[in-house]
């Protein structure tokens, strides 16, 4: 199992498991009190759980554009920032600004950490990103930033991707390899409730850039979602 | 006595589960964890709209739909400006014409203006309130509008929906309005009959017993949507349009007439190969105005056609267009959306908002 996700019925299967319709919960005539379930059953209700925890995944953002893009790493000209000098890291996410010139961002999102890492750590669901690309020359990124406010990726995703496209549709799969930082607390409930007015879901936000060599380049849509790896 | 819904699903192996064991409380208990993981921490993600370049700015109305899923108690909602000098705008959310009720409106009722970014800056500035939802019927289709008034040439950038997970459940304190199960049933009792203690077959609306937990996992089946939703400015100037009487691509806000691609996940509940497996059903809801005598939305889902008519409409109208399937057979279960339209005889068709949810009955 490569997620936190329990065993299905049919795992082995092309598309793996499957619900179990079962009667009525308004009868329940299968369950008596006092008297242990049938394997039977359990199996089907832990089934049941465990799949819907693995398609219960979320749509995340659509975009279209189709205009053409600029020719710039979109650094010129900001009053907020400025492209690294020659003594600084020459790290992938300060190429371009992330300005919304160059960029696009989506977010905030709840992160479900239930993908297995490879030390057994519950990390960040896959994150797919489809960008429809007219390309002559183009360098494509996207990036995982973790936390509530929209900091662009080159203040240290927690993924990030670069890519020469082809023209078409280019699908990027965005796995964090650690978890997400500490939650900040958010109302979650009417005032006047006594207990968990407080959440902590841990925050993301997906960043999708691109630098332009020529005028003629297009970012034409852009589909962002969960995946199961 | 409250309990914190877990964050994520368990690894739990059907081994245990084996005919001739007795299945005993931990079963049971393994199941209210994974209950309230998906009714109550697997918050749906609503909308994220991020509106075109060309939309030109000033007053507009945006509409994203929503129905509230039974775990979720509050909506995030926010929005973002376009960079400009001293620009400024209010932004009142409000529920099918009602004012939303705020846990935190943050301004976002209209009562202040909201600044712009300063010019050529880069670093995004969001605003966000949190409503209250729990008064919401589950299941029923709401609008969220985005009244936007501005009081100089300020753009909106982006709008964004979303539940807001649940930091604690209490469903026997009252089961009809919340989600779960009872967390201190089922109990392990030592003795004689510890097999078969604190089993209770129970009914859908108490906290406790298997019928209880029944009933929350088909909650989680028909009443947790996944949305696939985009959102423009209700302006005749920035919604894309059609005047076209032959079936054919969206005029997009940048004049460009093109038909985009756009990905997404489609769920997969039933058959376990690509002959057995049953599409996801979606329900299709949209915003638009036309004129002449209507026209037609075509939403062409891996290929496949789906017409929707739609009447006359003078002013910007919301219709549930009906239903389709997403096919989930394909590698990853990738399901390509795209969405044509055309007019019946004159006049211009808009869709401002489109938006797809699962459904499940």
């Amino acid at each position: 199992m490569t997620s936190y996700i329990g065993q299905r019925l049919d795992d082995g299967a092309s598309l793996p498991g499957q619900l179990i319709k079962m009667p009525s919960a308004a009868t329940g005539a299968f369950i008596r009190d006092n008297k242990p379930i049938g394997s039977n059953v359990a199996m089907a209700l832990h089934n049941n759980a465990s799949h819907l925890a693995n398609d219960n995944v979320r749509h995340l953002a659509w975009w279209e554009g189709n205009t053409g893009l600029s020719q710039v790493s979109g650094w010129s000209g900001l009053r907020d920032g400025a492209a690294p000098d020659a003594s600084q890291p020459a790290d992938v996410e300060w190429e371009i600004s992330w300005t919304r010139v160059v960029a696009k961002h989506f977010g905030p999102f709840m992160g479900i950490q239930d993908r297995l890492g490879t030390d057994g750590a519950p990390l960040l669901r896959r994150i797919v990103v489809e960008v429809d690309v007219a390309p002559t020359s183009i360098v494509l990124y996207a990036a995982i930033m973790a936390g509530f406010a929209p900091l662009p990726p080159y203040n240290g995703p927690l993924v990030i991707s670069r890519t020469s496209p082809s023209s078409g549709i280019n699908t990027i799969s965005l796995d964090a390899t650690s978890t997400l930082p500490a939650a900040e607390p958010i109302a979650c409930r009417p005032a006047a409730t006594t207990y968990g007015a407080l959440a902590y879901p841990s925050w993301f936000w997906v960043w999708v850039g691109w630098k332009s060599a020529s005028g003629a380049d297009k970012i034409k849509s852009i589909s962002v979602y969960e995946q199961r790896t | 006595m409250p309990f914190g819904p877990p964050e994520r699903s368990a690894r739990f192996p059907l081994g245990p589960v084996r005919v001739g064991n007795p299945v005993s409380s931990y079963h049971g208990a393994r199941l209210v964890n994974d209950v309230a993981f998906l009714l109550a921490s697997n918050a749906q993600t609503i909308a994220d709209c991020t509106l075109d370049y060309a939309y030109g700015g000033g007053n507009a109305d945006v509409t994203a739909f929503y129905i509230r899923s039974p775990g979720a108690q509050a909506l995030l909602v926010g929005v973002e400006f376009q960079e400009l000098d001293g620009g400024s705008a209010t932004v009142t959310v409000t529920n099918n014409g009602s004012a939303l009720t705020w846990l935190e409106a943050n301004s976002l009722d209209g009562a202040h203006a909201l600044p712009t970014p300063p010019g050529s800056t880069h670093i995004p500035q969001m605003f966000h309130g949190i409503a209250d939802v729990s008064g919401l019927t589950v299941g029923t289709l709401y609008r969220l509008k985005f009244a936007v008034t501005t009081a100089t040439a300020a753009t909106l950038q982006r709008v964004f929906v979303r539940e807001i997970p649940e930091a604690q459940i209490a469903p026997e304190s009252a089961p009809t309005t919340e989600v779960g199960a009872n967390a201190a049933w089922p109990f392990y009792r030592p003795g004689r009959h510890d097999a078969s203690a604190g089993l209770v077959a129970g009914v859908a609306n108490d906290a406790l017993g298997f019928v209880r937990l029944i009933d929350q996992i088909e909650h989680a089946r028909t009443q947790w949507k996944n949305w696939r939703q985009w959102c423009y400015p209700e302006i005749d100037a920035s919604a894309p349009q059609t005047t076209s009487t032959v079936m054919g691509a969206f005029t997009w806000p940048g004049a460009v007439t093109y038909t985009p691609s756009w990905y997404t996940r489609a769920r997969h509940l039933y058959g376990t190969t690509a002959g057995t497996a049953t599409s996801e059903n979606v329900q299709v809801f949209a915003r638009y105005k036309c004129g002449g005598t209507g026209g037609t939305i075509r939403v062409i889902a891996d290929g496949v056609n789906n017409d929707f008519a739609v009447a006359a409409a003078g002013a910007y109208t919301t219709v549930t267009l009906g239903t389709m399937s997403f096919k989930n057979a394909a590698a990853s279960q990738r399901v390509l959306v795209q969405l044509n339209a055309k007019v019946t005889t004159a006049g211009t068709l808009y869709v401002p908002t489109i938006a797809f949810a699962s459904l499940e009955s």
